[in-house]
């Protein structure tokens, strides 16, 4: 990691590497399918490479990449969010509701999917570090600069947000805009 | 057009059913042993959530892993691996990855032969030109003949054959903002809405103007640049800290590409416009 910080563009490509299915993750997470994810992606990786020089060790390294990582991904998906053709409704788009439930299992992924797309961002994010990576609330807390009070809360209701969405009647409004 | 996607209800406060039901996924807390329906549904519930959310997601394409990662790598330092287009639509997966393999063969022989730090010229890997390569650029656009030869020589060469990869627009911009030096950067992508409302109109209107060679761009790259044959050209007024200003655009049938006349390699591509 010091080789990459000073500059060595083979240690940076290895470091990058290394953590490049995190931040894949946490931004196709975020983004709610893969073409925003990608591009979202990209700028997490360029953020990272070129503040590196900036990560003093005070953190753990993976708790400073995640910070960048995140504050990237929601910048990139705010941006693209403000134009035509985003992504999210591609995600809606691709729960037909009124199709036969040929796998129950893929269904619900892509119900999870639309519904976490559609979370808003301050408890997507939270159940995102979580589930996700597995973080605890204090890593969590640190990375999005939260009490972690705030974050077990955030956790919490948008885990509950997303199971009622999941439960049965519930995704009547994304039948309605499957319609429009 | 999209519109603003709803948001999900989410509770003002954590229910005493959901407390326990997350404390019992996060492995805080056990089953009672005679748990109610209701806990036990929404216990399943989280189950289902947290399972999904916990499985990482797969990245669709190693080459294009690979070339992000050049790209990011690129960044830092005084050369880029020159993006010239932004993706708007749903690109071909074919033509992603053959732009993807092309980039990681060059960059594959760019490392071998240190080019990231010597400095030396590269197909893929473009130094950044001195302001002085392209001090035309304060010349009138129409005059400016040696700087858009240049910069549409440099176009050329940075170019991939067909799709270019991937590549996020705030290190095309930067790029670009490098090349205008001494202009103020046009954010072509702020005239996106009234470019596209051109390419409405134009059809309404069926009101043409083709430029000859607008940019120094021959048709074919025209073609290349737009992703299909152009249709057509217009300038467009807009207004710049408080000038007037005009920017190109080509018109094809699906897309259409915002050119800055005074920085051919500043360019914003729309692809698929849908009304």
């Amino acid at each position: 990691m010091r080789a990459a910080q000073k500059g060595d563009t083979e240690a940076l490509d290895q470091l990058l590497r290394r953590h490049h299915d995190k931040v894949w993750g946490i931004c196709r997470r975020l983004a709610g399918n893969d073409a925003d994810a990608l591009d979202a992606t990209q700028e997490a990786l360029i953020a990272v490479a070129t503040r590196l020089n900036r990560f003093d060790g005070k953190s753990r390294f993976t708790t400073w990449l995640y910070r960048v990582t995140t504050n990237a991904c929601l910048d990139e998906l705010r941006r693209r969010a403000r134009q035509p053709l985003v992504g999210l409704d591609a995600a809606f788009e691709s729960v037909d509701l009124s199709a036969p439930p040929v796998d129950g299992l893929v269904a619900d992924r892509l119900l999870i999917d639309a519904a976490l797309a559609r979370l808003p961002e301050e408890f997507r994010v939270a159940v995102v570090l979580r589930d996700l990576l597995d973080l605890d609330y204090a890593e969590i807390s640190e990375i999005l600069d939260i009490p972690p009070g705030t974050v077990r809360s955030r956790i919490a209701r948008g885990r509950a947000a997303l199971a009622n969405f999941l439960r049965p009647g519930n995704q009547t409004d994304l039948s309605e805009r499957q319609n429009l | 057009m999209t519109m603003e996607p709803k948001d999900l209800s989410v509770p003002a406060e954590v229910s005493a059913l959901d407390d326990q039901a997350a404390s019992i996924v996060e492995g805080l807390a056990s089953l009672p042993l005679s748990p109610s329906a209701e806990l036990l549904a929404r216990v399943e519930e989280f189950h289902q959530v947290r399972a999904h959310l916990s499985a990482a997601p797969v990245f669709p394409d190693a080459l294009l892993r690979d070339t992000q990662l050049a790209v990011a790598v690129s960044s830092v330092g005084d050369q880029v691996v020159v993006p010239l287009r932004k993706r708007r639509g749903p690109s071909s997966v074919v033509a992603v990855g053959i732009a993807a393999a092309a980039a990681l063969l060059l960059v594959a022989v760019s490392l071998t032969s240190g080019v990231f730090e010597s400095g030396s010229d590269d197909v893929a890997l473009e130094a950044l030109p001195s302001p002085t390569t392209f001090a035309a650029v304060d010349q009138e656009a129409s005059g400016a003949t040696e700087s858009v030869e240049t910069q549409a020589t440099f176009a050329t060469e940075a170019d991939f054959s067909g799709d270019a990869p991937i590549v996020p627009e705030s290190l095309a911009l930067k790029h670009s903002a490098d090349l205008r030096d001494g202009l103020p950067f046009l954010d072509l992508q702020s005239f996106e809405e009234a470019a596209t409302e051109r390419f409405f109109a134009r059809h309404e209107t069926a009101a043409l103007s083709h430029e000859d060679s607008p940019c120094g761009f021959s048709l074919a790259k025209q073609q290349e640049l737009l992703g299909e044959l152009p249709d057509g050209s217009e300038w467009l007024p807009v207004e710049v800290e408080g000038h007037q200003q005009e920017v190109l655009v080509i018109f094809g049938h699906f897309n259409l590409l915002l050119v800055d006349p005074f920085d051919c390699l500043n360019r914003f591509l729309i692809e698929v416009i849908v009304p």
